[in-house]
C-alpha cells in the first residue's frame, strides 16, 4: 500500500489539508471566503429556508414540513430546556438552546450531503464562536441571577469542605469553570467533526482508489468492503452529528442552570 | 429554586457531562504545575504527585458538589 501511495496517480490518505481549502474569494483578507465558508452560508439559508416554508402557513393540527419543524422545536423544548433548567427559566432561554442546536445540526449536515462532503462545524470558528456565546451567557445570567461576588464564590468555593483544601480545590473549580469548559466544547464538536470526515474521506478514497485505480481484480473486492463500510458509517456519522448538536446544547442548559443557582 | 422542583432525574444525567471538565482541570492543572517544578528543580516527582492530587480533588469536588445530598 505504501508502494501504491507513493506513485502520483495512486492513492491520497486524507490529511489535515482538506480543512484549508484555497481560497476563492478576498484572498489574504480577514473576510477570504473558501469552500467551506460558502457551505455555511448555504447551510445556514438551507436552515432559514426549511423554518420558513414549515412555518409560513401553521396550522394547529400540524402536517409534513410543519409536523418536522415541530418535532424538532419541542425536542429541544421538552428535552433540553424544560429537562434541565425547568419550564421558567427553560422558556427564556428556549431561542438561545433551538438556535444552537439546530445552527450546530444544520452546518453538521453538510458533512454527508453529497457534493458538500464537508461538516461546516470542522474548522474552529464556529464551534469556537458558540462556544464563546454559551460562556458569555452562562456567566452574564449567573451574574446577572446571583451578582458577581455570589456567583464566583459559589463557583469557586463549593460549601462544606475544610478550608485547607480550598488552596488545592480553588484553582481547580476555577479552571474548570473559566477555562476548560469553552474549550472542551470547542474542542468536542470540531474533534468529533474533524474525526467523522476523516474517516468518511478514507473509506470512500479507499473504495475509489480500489475500484477503479488499482487496476487490480483482486483489490476491487476490498474496494467493495471499504465502501460497504464507508456507507456505514456515514449512517454512523447522522447519528454523530445530532449527538454533537445535543451535547453542545444540553452542556449549554446545564451551564446555564448551574450559574441560576447557587447550590447544586 | 422552586423552579427545579418540576425536573425530573434526567437532569442529573445531564450534570455528569457538565463533570468533564472539573475531572480535566484538577489533573492539568496540578499536573501542569508539577511539571513547572520538575522543570525547575530537575526530576520527574513533581508532575506524578501533581497528576494525583489533582486527579483525587478532582473527584473530590464531584462528590462535594454532587455526591452527598
Amino acid at each position: 500500500m505504501l508502494v501504491l501511495a507513493s506513485q502520483d496517480s495512486g492513492y491520497h490518505p486524507p490529511s489535515i489539508a482538506e480543512f484549508f481549502p484555497p481560497a476563492l474569494l478576498f484572498e489574504g483578507t480577514p473576510f477570504q471566503i473558501d469552500r467551506i465558508m460558502l457551505i455555511r452560508v448555504l447551510m445556514t439559508v438551507v436552515l432559514v429556508g426549511f423554518f420558513l416554508i414549515a412555518m409560513r402557513r401553521p396550522k394547529i393540527v400540524p402536517r409534513g414540513v410543519q409536523n418536522l419543524a415541530e418535532m424538532g422545536l419541542d425536542f429541544v423544548r421538552v428535552s433540553i430546556a424544560e429537562e434541565i433548567l425547568g419550564k421558567v427559566n427553560g422558556k427564556r432561554f428556549l431561542p438561545l438552546l433551538t438556535t444552537i442546536f439546530f445552527m450546530v445540526w444544520a452546518l453538521n449536515l453538510s458533512g454527508v450531503i453529497p457534493f458538500l462532503n464537508m461538516p461546516s462545524t470542522a474548522k474552529i470558528g464556529v464551534p469556537l464562536l458558540l462556544a464563546l456565546l454559551t460562556y458569555f451567557v452562562f456567566n452574564y445570567a449567573g451574574i446577572k441571577a446571583q451578582g458577581f461576588g455570589p456567583y464566583m464564590k459559589s463557583n469557586l468555593f463549593p460549601p462544606g469542605i475544610p478550608k485547607p483544601l480550598y488552596l488545592l480545590v480553588t484553582p481547580i473549580e476555577f479552571v474548570s469553570t473559566f477555562l476548560v469548559r469553552p474549550f472542551t466544547l470547542t474542542v468536542r464538536l470540531l474533534a468529533n467533526m474533524i474525526a467523522g470526515h476523516m474517516t468518511l474521506v478514507l473509506f470512500f478514497g479507499a473504495a475509489w482508489f480500489l475500484l477503479f485505480q488499482a487496476g487490480s481484480l483482486l483489490l476491487a473486492p476490498v474496494g467493495v468492503l471499504s465502501f460497504g463500510a464507508g456507507f456505514i458509517f456515514t449512517l454512523f456519522e447522522l447519528l454523530v452529528q445530532v449527538l454533537q448538536a445535543y451535547v453542545f446544547t444540553m452542556l449549554t442548559a446545564v451551564y446555564i442552570d448551574g450559574a441560576l443557582h447557587a447550590e447544586h | 429554586m422552586s423552579d427545579k422542583t418540576d425536573k425530573d432525574t434526567q437532569s442529573g444525567k445531564a450534570d455528569v457531562w457538565a463533570l468533564i471538565s472539573t475531572l480535566i482541570a484538577g489533573p492539568a492543572l496540578w499536573g501542569g504545575v508539577g511539571y513547572l517544578i520538575d522543570t525547575a528543580v530537575g526530576g520527574r516527582v513533581f508532575i506524578i504527585l501533581g497528576l494525583l492530587i489533582g486527579a483525587v480533588m478532582s473527584f473530590y469536588i464531584v462528590y462535594v458538589r454532587h455526591g452527598r445530598s
